[in-house]
């Protein structure tokens, strides 16, 4: 018998239906993946089977029945009883899932103590417990802490260790691990699965993901715009998509550009470039100096005519700083960048832009579309017919047809038509080189692609250079030519596209790259498979003193300036 | 955490000091001698000059200002040019009589403000909720002498509950004092209650949306205690600045409600001050309420810590 059983379920904000007409069932004891886009209802689904719709929302016809009783017919002492102790819940954003006032000791017993009826040594004790299953290291301490104290990753692991201190046993993870980076996005991924496994709980995974869900579920049920579109055996639904939305989720995962190395000449050329941040804590005296936290140190950079250079690492390792360090949106402290061999002058920006990666507050919203790409256009000295021409042009380049789309206003457009006006913004002075910081992540996957192949298609059409940053090695993968790694504010990897994907040296670019879902076929089936590196032993990570070495040709890995190789080149520099 | 007890008072010895220039510099740029004005109808100059000296004001100005600083550290404040009263003991009892009526004010407002304000917008957008705001809307706009003064009207003139205007200390006679206090508390209180309703109102709405309420919810605890543990010291905590900037503005000297009930506090001494150009005392007020103003919000930032823990640095 099934744990979970949703009948024709639809539910409504209003007019307007946010699911519509779902019928799905999860058997006790299975892992089952909800996938969708946002919008596409995924969330609500969750949401209902614990009869905590946001405001507004009803189901406004069928039923969910747990364990052969109807949740939304239950009274709301019932349901209080269902929540935590039978269904437990894990959120999306682990920087707002917690109470910032309450320790976590308070936030971890309360359910504990509601529904088991505890007292308060007791459930202090099975919380340290659970904290050491989920590898704390020191749960009594933790339980004295305040959520701010600890990094998204430590959040999320406090979050599932709460959730299923009450042994529910069904528990629905919403986007767990979004908000993370790839690295500690599958560690919190494997821990759920071991926990799950290991407790015999059924799991609910919902996500936007689907190859990163792919190889942690038995079944899948794919959502498009509040209907399911196609639900089965995961991989049979991967392997024979009956949808094509389905393989278009599929197509969203990597396909390794082939790169082309061209001995075009240096575009942009940075040197030693440093940027320092000042920070101060709120409990300090004025005159008390301020603690400087160091975000790019010392970092040397190419970009090349022509070409698009991938910036990659963890959200915090300075590389949107470097980004607009290169074009004077934030002071360096040492180092300069040339253009074509030139100090940046007065109107380099003309030839220099930025994407950012928010559509929706890098626009301003009082302004039409024509206005604000219009802005690219107002240092160039050239006639109102051209400026009109090159608007008509750019805006039809990027997709957007400008007799539809000129006198818009960005609120009446998604997420993706607003990066497109953001690139058409960048692009329309026809400048030499873009930096697009983060211009795909708060995309979703299929309008991801989307925007990824519009970039290459202009790149190649109009021949700028790029230095293409993200998170998400996945998205690097697709686009760069040549790939940076950086890491606390340093580069610790330089290499052409293929071959760093092939050939990675340090450890940090091989564990970036194990994390990110490949597909593969075998013996006609597509699974998700994860890379594998050996260990190299040839660079080091983390030591204070370190150089760039070149491996191979164009291939540069950080190694502490004690190994052989770096001594090497510094005996060749002195000589 | 007591380092940053420590430091956010040492804080405050700079901003006093900065106060006390700003104080002293301002009395010396109202134009007139204050020497004349206490001799009065005078033409002769030796009398002027010998007044002069007596005040110190021949002296150059930072000797003023340093010999004035000694005496405040001494308690002493000087003498009213035009009553000859101890300027020190006569704040001290105004502040007494304006303490009380304000702290009595501020606290009715915020224990009527917090649970209507949380209460609203926990059933936001039902009648309920509409009720409120309307009520607190009509509390923040009306104008607080006309809410004096209709009160007299109605309920001290017509049905003859409270006495008229005036004070009396509630030491000397408690149920007295009460029935003095009853009508200048109750114009305190409305606007403020008005104010912190609809500010604790929005915040709470602002937090109801967070995940972590969702997620109390979903733990299966009772919407009561989801407002209490979880939604009240969230909500709550950025409304104990606005109460402190009250407070401290309130202690200062609620000078039109005073006025309007002639009550005997810190506003009036201060108005009657500036009207009757006695200087000493109006330097002396100022220099007071600014004091006043600058505790209450230590205080309000050391409570601070106990609502917020990321204050505890």
């Amino acid at each position: 018998m099934s744990l979970l059983d949703i009948k024709g379920l639809s539910i409504s904000f209003r007019s307007v239906k946010a699911v519509e007409n779902v019928s799905l069932s999860v058997k006790a004891g299975e892992t089952l993946g909800i996938i969708g886009e946002s919008g596409s209802g995924k969330t609500m689904i969750g949401r209902a089977a614990l009869g905590l719709l946001p405001g507004g929302g009803r189901v406004s016809s069928g039923d969910i029945l747990y364990n052969g009783e109807s949740v939304p017919g239950m009274s709301n002492s019932a349901l209080r009883r269902l929540r935590g102790a039978e269904i437990g819940m894990i959120f999306q954003e682990p920087m707002v899932s917690l109470n910032p006032a309450l320790t976590v000791g308070l936030q971890m017993t309360e359910g504990l103590r509601l529904h088991r009826d505890m007292s308060r040594k007791d459930a202090k004790a099975a919380a340290v417990n659970m904290l050491d299953k989920v590898r704390f290291r020191d749960p009594g301490a933790v339980l004295r802490q305040h959520p701010h104290e600890f990094s998204g990753g430590m959040r999320q692991r406090i979050m599932l260790a709460s959730v299923l201190l009450l042994q529910p046993r069904l528990l629905i993870a919403d986007e767990p691990t979004t908000a993370l980076d790839a690295i500690i996005q599958r560690e919190i991924l494997d821990l759920t699965m071991e926990m799950v496994k290991e407790t015999g709980t059924t799991l609910m995974l919902v996500s936007h993901d689907l190859p990163l869900v792919a190889s942690y579920v038995d079944r899948v049920a794919i959502m498009r715009s509040g209907k399911l579109i196609e639900e089965g055996e995961v991989g049979a639904v991967m392997s024979r998509p009956t949808q094509p939305y389905t393989e278009r989720l599929m197509n969203a995962l990597p396909v390794p550009k082939t790169t082309h190395v061209s001995g075009t000449p240096p575009l942009v050329e940075a040197r030693g470039l440093s940027v320092a941040f000042k920070v101060k804590s709120r409990a300090s005296l004025p005159w008390t100096p301020a603690r400087k936290v160091q975000a790019v140190n010392n970092v040397d950079l190419t970009v090349h005519e022509g070409e698009i250079l991938g910036l990659v690492g963890e959200s915090g390792s300075g590389k949107s700083t470097l980004g607009r360090a290169l074009l004077k949106l934030v002071p360096s402290d040492s180092g300069n960048v040339t253009l074509s061999g030139q100090p940046l002058g007065r109107d380099f920006r003309r030839q220099m832009q930025i994407i950012f990666q928010d559509p929706f507050s890098s626009l301003n919203p009082r302004r039409t579309v024509g206005q604000i790409v219009r802005e690219g256009l107002r240092h160039l000295d050239i006639s109102e017919a051209e400026r009109q021409g090159r608007i008509a042009d750019i805006l039809d380049r990027v997709q957007l047809p400008h007799q539809t789309y000129m006198t818009r206003l960005p609120h009446q457009m998604s997420g993706g038509q607003r990066q497109r006006i953001s690139i058409a913004r960048a692009l329309v002075s026809r400048p030499k080189f873009v930096v697009a910081d983060e211009s795909v992540s708060a995309l979703d996957l299929t309008v991801q692609a989307d925007v990824l192949e519009l970039f290459r298609g202009l790149q190649a059409e109009m021949g700028f250079a790029a230095l293409f940053i993200s998170h998400d090695m996945a998205v690097i993968e697709e686009i760069a030519d040549r790939i940076i790694v950086m890491r606390h504010g340093e580069i610790v990897e330089q290499a052409p596209g293929d071959t760093l994907l092939a050939h990675p040296r340090h450890p940090y670019t091989q564990r970036l790259l194990s994390a990110v879902p490949m597909l593969e076929r075998k013996n006609g089936q597509l699974t998700v498979v994860y890379r594998s590196f050996e260990d190299t032993h040839a660079a080091t990570e983390d030591v204070a003193d370190s150089m760039l070495v070149e491996v191979a040709s164009g291939h540069f890995v950080r190694h502490a300036s004690t190994t052989p190789a770096a001594q090497s080149i510094k005996k060749a520099f002195h000589s | 955490m007591w380092t940053y007890a420590t430091k956010r008072f040492l804080m405050t010895i700079p901003t006093l000091l900065l106060v006390s220039i700003i104080v002293f510099v301002l009395i010396r740029l109202i134009p007139g001698d204050p020497a004349a004005i206490m001799l009065g109808d005078t033409d002769s100059d030796t009398a002027l000059e010998a007044m002069r000296s007596k005040l110190g004001l021949d002296l150059p100005v930072y000797r003023q200002y340093l010999i004035w600083v000694g005496n405040i550290f001494r308690g002493d404040l000087g003498v009213s040019i035009n009553t000859g009263e101890d300027i020190a003991s006569a704040l001290v009892s105004r502040f007494a009589v304006t303490a009380q009526i304000t702290f009595v004010a501020v606290g009715i407002a915020t224990l009527i403000a917090i649970p209507a304000g949380l209460i609203a917008a926990w059933r936001q957008n039902t009648p309920l909720d509409f009720g409120i705001l309307f009520v607190s809307i009509i509390c923040l706009s009306l104008p607080s002498f006309w809410l004096g003064l209709m009160m007299i009207y109605l309920l001290a003139i017509n049905f003859g509950w409270f006495p008229t205007v005036g004070f009396v200390s509630v030491h000397e006679d408690f149920v007295g004092g009460v029935m003095y206090l009853v009508m200048p508390v109750i114009t305190l209180a409305a606007v403020e209650t008005g104010v912190l309703i609809r500010m604790i109102r929005v915040q709470t709405l602002e937090i109801l949306r967070l995940d972590y309420i969702t997620h109390a919810r979903a733990k299966g605890l009772s919407e009561a205690t989801v407002l209490m543990r979880h939604v009240f010291r969230n909500s709550v905590a950025p409304a104990l600045t606005v109460i402190g900037l009250t407070l401290g503005a309130l202690l200062g000297g609620a000078s039109v409600t005073e006025t309007v009930f002639s009550i005997p506090g810190l506003g009036r001494l201060l108005v009657d001050a500036i009207f009757a150009r006695d200087y000493p005392v109006l330097q002396g007020c100022l220099l007071f309420v600014s004091f006043v103003f600058v505790m209450v919000n230590l205080v309000v930032d050391l409570l601070y810590m106990l609502v917020d823990p990321k204050v505890k640095l």
